[in-house]
């Protein structure tokens, strides 16, 4: 019984340390697109800086999996949620890296110019956060209805991601002047588009956790 | 073992067991000495008898012959109703009353018999046994005697029946036995209607104590089967009352605090020691849609801030020594909600610690900090830069002044235009004060919003012409009427028109249309240009707020316009909003205000 309490207690505080990390990771994303829209350079600077501490939380979150894997030999949802912790830490990172490629796209772009006003950028900036929030509180509250609505989002997000991108060579045809701002704006673009991918891996870990079925690649399950 | 048995069982026992003692113990007492009395009687009537046949056979009769002892055996047997019996020494039986005379000498040798075998020692021999020659019981009695004649000294015997005394004492058992079986079961039926006379108002008082026990604390009990629960009744009601007294001031204390903590504008939260949330207020409730069932879970699960958690932890493990002082920090949520936090550590009566953390919002406090900052730095810079270059040209013309007139002229319109902007913003200005303070009421009259919308956009001639831009008028052709000030909603549609033509490209449109809903009317003036940015949408409608990149390229505006327009409409009861890019578009941006609507 004692065994039981403490292995309950140590799932409850990995699931802490993983909506901690969801939280830096959500950060830094919103920090970078700050960064960017508001041409603050010491936002960016910041998302660059705090991008170790969720490393470091990604290696702690690993070896809390990994000794709870080793020493528990956990059974059926239990074995799920750790392998499903792991999947979720593992993107959250990749996600935390994208936020330092926008900051240091941002910084760049700071010193030059402002390029026109886009709204397309803006609005799958939204998206993508909004996915990555969802993602998270579906893994929070462990609900596979917003984690399936995440999966179902991903794609607007590739479509906004291809509508700007031909924007961004139909600009640069007329301004040449601009190309190396427009490139690196189509980088923020992949960028984002890479995090909503990574939310929705997130949200298929949290499905996988919940129910037990794995929909990777296809959206349903 | 008693104690586990039913009342009702245990009434049964006892009763039993009385009745046993009673009943049983003295009649089988009694039995045993009747028997005894009886046998005893019967013995000293058979030995009175022998006596008699003893003393009439050596006194008087003149017996010679064992025929004539037989003969005389059998009268005397007939008068006396008994056995008579005569044994010589050696065991032969020579006459016997109930034993025809020729089948004596076949009969068994009688020296073994326990009475005969008595006579040689005693004078008297008695025994008691089962006669087979009669077939039943029998009291014997024998004594010696010496005959005259042929007949050789023996033993005369007399047999008593025995077993009609026990007969009749038998039977007295039996119905003895009877009795008690009678008198048992008659117990069993007065056990049976005492425990129920018992039983019924005991059901009773087990009902009210179980309601007790279920919450029910007006439950009394007032039947009860004996004086002897009056104490336990009297002790369960008093229990009863002292729970409901307890549970209602319980009660008042809870509803008490739950409507101070509902009460309060702060968001507050309770976490116990395990840092799972115990309890939220209502007003936290609605600053954290999320909210929603986070009973029993950690904060970080439902407020996604991992420094708030941090904080949690810091003082729930003691790190941070939260009683004396609390800590504070400070987050910003989604929506740009700000919290001033501070969590409290307490120690509840196991002495375990908890922690409350109150939430309060100072989110609009930050966003007048920072447009009151933005405000001053903004008025500085747009009266700063006219102001130098009316200083530059001023000081040039007095310096030197340029020679041909052509120059000074220009230098003196410049000088002029910029005089004008700061007069102009000036006016603004005070426009805009007098709006906030509200001491012009609106001159509410009946208006055809298509009349000051045309007026509007003559007043904006120069720039239309200069930027080629066409309108397009969507508005219903028999007059759309508000109720507003005509000046002022003249105002609105220029400001909104010069806002819409700098934007827009070379040749563009500026597109107005409207809607009506119950009691209010929604213009919409939409333009081609680049759009607004969203961080930006919110605050255009500040006092010289402008889009970052704008401030490059200054256009010859005040950038009190939006500001301007936001007030006289909130005057008006109504309100203006942005969208950029306007619904199914992906450039442009649309501004939306809403009148009162005048029906005619």
């Amino acid at each position: 019984m004692e065994i039981r309490r403490r292995f309950s207690q140590d799932l409850e505080d990995l699931k802490i340390e993983v909506l901690r990390m969801g939280a830096l990771a959500e950060r830094a994303v919103d920090k970078a697109l700050q960064a960017l829209f508001e041409r603050n350079s010491d936002l960016a600077e910041e998302v660059i800086e705090g991008d170790q501490e969720i490393d470091l939380l990604e290696v702690e979150i690993d070896k809390r999996c990994l000794r709870l894997l080793a020493l528990d030999q956990p059974m059926a949802r239990d074995l799920r949620f750790i392998i499903g912790c792991m999947r979720v830490c593992i993107n959250l990172e990749r996600i935390a890296d994208q936020a330092v490629n926008i900051a240091e796209r941002a910084l760049y772009l700071n010193q030059r110019p402002a390029l026109p006003h886009q709204p397309l950028m803006e609005q799958l900036a939204t998206i993508s956060v909004d996915m990555l929030k969802r993602a998270t509180s579906a893994f929070s509250n462990e609900e596979t209805s917003q984690a399936s609505e995440v999966c179902q989002m991903d794609d607007t997000a590739d479509e906004l991601n291809l509508k700007i991108l031909r924007h961004f060579i139909d600009y640069m045809i007329g301004e040449v002047h601009s190309v190396d701002r427009a490139v690196n704006t189509i980088i923020i673009s992949r960028c984002l588009e890479r995090c909503a991918d990574l939310a929705t891996n997130v949200a298929e870990a949290v499905i996988f956790i919940v129910e037990g079925v794995d929909i990777k690649h296809h959206c349903q399950p | 073992m008693l104690k586990k048995l039913s009342f009702r069982s245990r009434l049964l026992f006892s009763f039993w067991g009385v009745l046993f003692l009673a009943l049983l113990l003295p009649s089988l007492y009694y039995r045993n000495t009747l028997s005894e009395d009886i046998e005893a009687d019967t013995r000293s009537q058979a030995i009175r008898q022998l006596n008699l046949a003893h003393w009439f056979l050596s006194r008087e009769l003149p017996i010679q012959d064992s025929p004539s002892l037989q003969k005389w055996c059998e009268r005397l047997g007939e008068q006396l109703g008994t056995r008579i019996s005569y044994v010589a020494k050696d065991g032969t039986v020579i006459a016997d009353s109930k034993v025809p005379f020729s089948k004596v000498p076949e009969m068994d040798n009688h020296a073994n018999r326990p009475e005969i075998i008595q006579t040689s020692t005693k004078q008297v021999g008695t025994s008691t046994r089962y006669s087979a020659t009669l077939g039943r019981d029998l009291i014997y009695a024998a004594r010696n005697i010496n005959l005259k004649g042929s007949i050789p000294p023996g033993v005369i015997r007399v047999a008593v029946p025995f077993s009609e005394v026990k007969g009749r004492l038998d039977r007295l058992s039996k119905n003895f036995i009877l009795v008690i079986l009678l008198t048992f079961g008659a117990t069993i039926l007065i056990s049976y209607f005492l425990v129920r006379q018992l039983e019924a108002p005991m059901r009773k008082m087990i009902k009210a104590a179980e309601a007790i026990g279920s919450g029910d604390y007006s439950k009394r009990i007032r039947i009860y089967p004996g004086q002897e629960f009056s104490p336990l009744a009297q002790a369960i009601n008093q229990m009863a009352e002292s729970i409901e007294v307890h549970i209602k001031t319980i009660t008042e204390q809870k509803q008490q605090l739950e409507a101070i903590l509902n009460g309060m504008s702060e968001g507050v939260m309770v976490l116990d020691s395990n840092g799972k949330i115990k309890t939220t207020n209502r007003a936290l409730a609605k600053i954290i849609p999320s909210l929603s069932a986070s009973v029993g879970r950690r904060p970080l699960e439902v407020i996604r801030n991992h420094e708030l958690q941090q904080a949690c932890d810091q003082v729930l493990t003691g790190i941070h020594d939260g009683e004396s002082r609390p800590f504070r920090l400070e987050i910003s949520l989604d929506m740009g909600l700000i919290f001033d936090v501070n969590i409290v550590q307490f120690r509840d009566m196991e002495a375990t610690i908890g922690a409350i953390v109150v939430f309060h919002d100072i989110s609009e406090l930050k966003r007048l900090e920072r447009v009151r900052q933005d405000f001053v730095a903004n008025v500085s810079h747009e009266l700063r830069t006219p102001l130098t270059s009316i200083k530059g040209y001023a000081e040039t013309l007095l310096a030197e002044a340029p020679q041909d007139s052509d120059t000074s002229q220009s230098f003196h319109q410049i000088i002029l235009k910029h005089a004008d902007h700061m007069s102009k913003m000036v006016d603004d200005l005070l426009q805009l004060a007098r709006l906030e303070a509200g001491h012009q009421p609106p001159e509410s009259v009946s208006v055809n919003a298509a009349q000051p919308l045309h007026s509007a956009w003559k007043a904006c001639g120069s720039l239309t012409k200069e930027k080629d831009v066409r309108l397009e008028d969507h508005l219903p052709e028999d007059g759309v009427y508000v109720r507003a000030d005509y000046e002022q909603l003249v105002q609105i549609f220029r400001n909104l028109f010069e806002n819409g033509i700098k934007y827009s490209p070379q040749g563009g449109t500026l597109n107005v249309t409207s809607s009506l809903s119950s009691d209010m009317v929604t213009f919409q003036v939409k333009d081609e240009g680049p759009g607004i940015p969203l961080q930006a949408q919110q605050r255009i409608f500040e006092r010289f707020y402008r889009v970052e990149k704008d401030r490059a390229n200054h256009n010859a505006s005040t950038g009190l316009g939006l500001a301007i327009c936001r007030h006289i409409i909130q005057n008006h009861g109504g309100r203006i909003w942005v969208e950029s890019p306007p619904q199914g578009e992906t450039r442009g941006s649309a501004f939306f205000f809403t009148l009162p609507l005048v029906r005619e």
